[in-house]
């Protein structure tokens, strides 16, 4: 894949705008070329969904459907995708033969078999960026999302950066330098 | 900060969708942020802003404060120094098999306690200034309640209303973590971080005790009681045996190490048995000592009209499932990740690559 230089960090190219159909047009072209594009995160506008705390403390995400969405991703679609974030984080956080084996041995190693094994959450957590990953390349990249691994946030937020377009000017305000505005101090 | 490298292992690092071409492309990101980025990486602990220390490159997390911690191991040394010097040769003589359990329940305390004291308690890391800004941003930006000022100075709600198993629970709003605490959460007067699921700053293991250390600790406590009154049991026996064949004095004078190891588990017994106690009642109501100081779902606690009115005031605890699911969820579950993450690199400048069909026009220079 070509890569571009370095400075074009800002813009995602692909400007399709709508639904379900530009899907078909963009996976149908994959075996065309392709070029990578950096993109700077912090450039970015975000959407945050808030943590579910309706059925207690396990970790699961607002399956409400963002706003900012809207015309750009399939209300299915993002339903799909929140579905399954909180469905791996439903299965991390159970309770299962296999958790309470993985406790015991650990008592009964001194923990030294948590240097070595790998925890079923962790494991869950692998599970989910490649989910994350696989969506965003598929469908949320094409329509200039990206949504972010939700520990980068310690599990409170999860992120879906908005990527900037080129040409496009964020709607609600202009562009603020981060480095300019002040600390906010509450 | 150049993009994680895969080799971080962390699940959280690694955003890139590429990563066998991320190193080609980091190098090619650090010179051109190297101005204001620096030349090294820096690993989150090193800019961590509580008051922690952090050991083998931030694998082991612990409190600042170690005065209390010197004087917990110094008692436990001493006391096994002191039993195994003293009392496990003659019990071996009756049955190997005593000292042999008190060499396992030993090894047990000491390993659940290095645990406790070492491991990441659940510190939620706090939050960026951009998080802030981005934030704020989406709330002011929703057409409906974009009535709400846009001073980016006032201050925030002081508590957020959440309804948890249909009771109302406030969060409220942390302005040195700035973010709005989770249930449950709580901020460490002593280590200054927001703690998760916080039980409460134990001065003796040197660490809070919250959501990803707790279990370690209820098993430290338990068998640290089953162990001191296993010493004393022991220790007893010793000597009144021995009291049989010769006067006391004698007794005194042959094995002092006895006399010590009954003094210090008589004193410290009664304390550990009842926190043992404690911890066992507040596994099975799911409550943390947090809460249970404050006695936030008591009922004598609550105002004069029903609290179920007020938001904010929990009638039940919303949290309890039933005794034994609940003593098993705080124990059995898997581990929780660290969100500190703090042996993975800082990155103030996360990065994705995308992969667009080539088009024929160019970018502009964005940065």
């Amino acid at each position: 894949m070509a890569s571009k230089p370095a400075g074009s960090g800002g813009a995602v190219q692909n400007g399709t705008t709508t639904t379900t159909s530009t899907y078909s047009t963009n996976t149908d072209s994959k075996n065309a070329a392709f070029e990578t594009q950096i993109i700077i995160l912090n450039q970015c506008r975000k959407i945050f969904i808030q943590r579910d705390y309706t059925r207690g403390l396990d970790v699961q995400f607002e399956a409400e459907y963002p706003a900012r969405l809207t015309e750009k991703v399939p209300r299915d679609v993002w339903e799909n995708t929140i579905t399954r974030i909180n469905r791996i984080f439903a299965d991390a956080e159970a309770i299962t033969p296999q958790t309470i084996f993985e406790t015991v041995l650990g008592c009964f190693t001194c923990y030294a078999s948590y240097l070595v094994t790998k925890s079923t959450y962790c494991r869950k957590l692998d599970e989910l960026q490649e989910f994350l990953d696989r969506e965003n390349r598929d469908i949320y990249h094409h329509v200039g999302f990206h949504i972010r691994n939700p520990m980068e946030r310690g599990l409170r937020v999860l992120e879906i950066a908005m990527l900037i377009r080129q040409g496009e000017i964020p709607h609600e305000e202009p562009e603020i330098q981060e480095s300019s505005r002040p600390i906010r101090t509450i | 900060m150049p993009s994680p490298s895969p080799a971080t292992s962390s699940p959280s690092t690694s955003s890139s969708a590429f990563p066998s071409d991320s190193a080609d492309i980091s190098r090619r990101r650090e010179n051109l942020t190297s101005s204001e980025l620096g030349q090294n990486k820096k690993k989150k602990y090193e800019v961590h802003a509580g008051r922690n220390r952090f050991g083998c490159g931030g694998r082991l997390v612990c409190s600042r404060s170690h005065g209390a911690f010197v004087v917990t191991v110094f008692l436990m040394i001493a006391t096994l120094t002191l039993y195994f010097v003293f009392d496990a040769p003659f019990l071996w003589n009756i049955s190997p098999a005593i000292p042999i359990v008190a060499a396992v329940v030993s090894i047990t305390v000491i390993s659940n306690f290095l645990a406790t004291s070492f491991t990441d308690p659940g510190i939620l890391p706090r939050v960026e200034n951009l998080e802030i800004i981005e934030a704020e941003r989406q709330e002011n930006g929703v057409p409906s309640t974009s009535e709400i000022p846009t001073d980016p100075n006032t201050p925030r709600p002081r508590f957020r209303d959440v309804i948890i198993n249909g009771e109302h629970v406030k969060m409220k709003y942390c302005t040195t973590c700035r973010l709005y605490r989770p249930p449950r959460c709580s901020h460490c007067a002593v280590c200054d971080n927001c703690v998760l699921m916080f039980d409460h700053h134990c001065p003796w293991v040197g660490n809070c005790i919250g959501l990803r250390n707790y279990n370690y600790f209820y098993r430290f406590v338990f068998c640290l009681s089953l162990l001191v009154i296993y010493l004393f049991a022991c220790a007893v026996t010793h000597m009144s045996l021995l009291a049989q064949q010769m006067p006391f004095g004698e007794v005194i004078r042959k094995t002092p190490g006895s006399v010590v190891v009954i003094l210090i588990c008589f004193l410290t017994t009664w304390s550990i048995i009842g926190l043992s106690c404690f911890h066992t009642y507040l596994l099975c109501a799911d409550l943390t000592t947090n809460e249970d100081l404050k006695g936030i779902y008591r009922k004598k606690h609550r105002s004069t009209p029903p609290a179920s009115q007020i938001p904010g005031v929990p009638t039940k605890n919303p949290f309890y499932l039933g005794c034994f699911k609940s003593f098993a969820s705080r124990l059995f579950k898997s581990r929780f990740p660290s969100v500190l993450d703090a042996t993975g690199y800082v990155d103030h400048q996360p990065t994705i690559e995308i992969r667009v069909p080539v088009k024929h026009e160019k970018n502009d220079e964005k940065v």
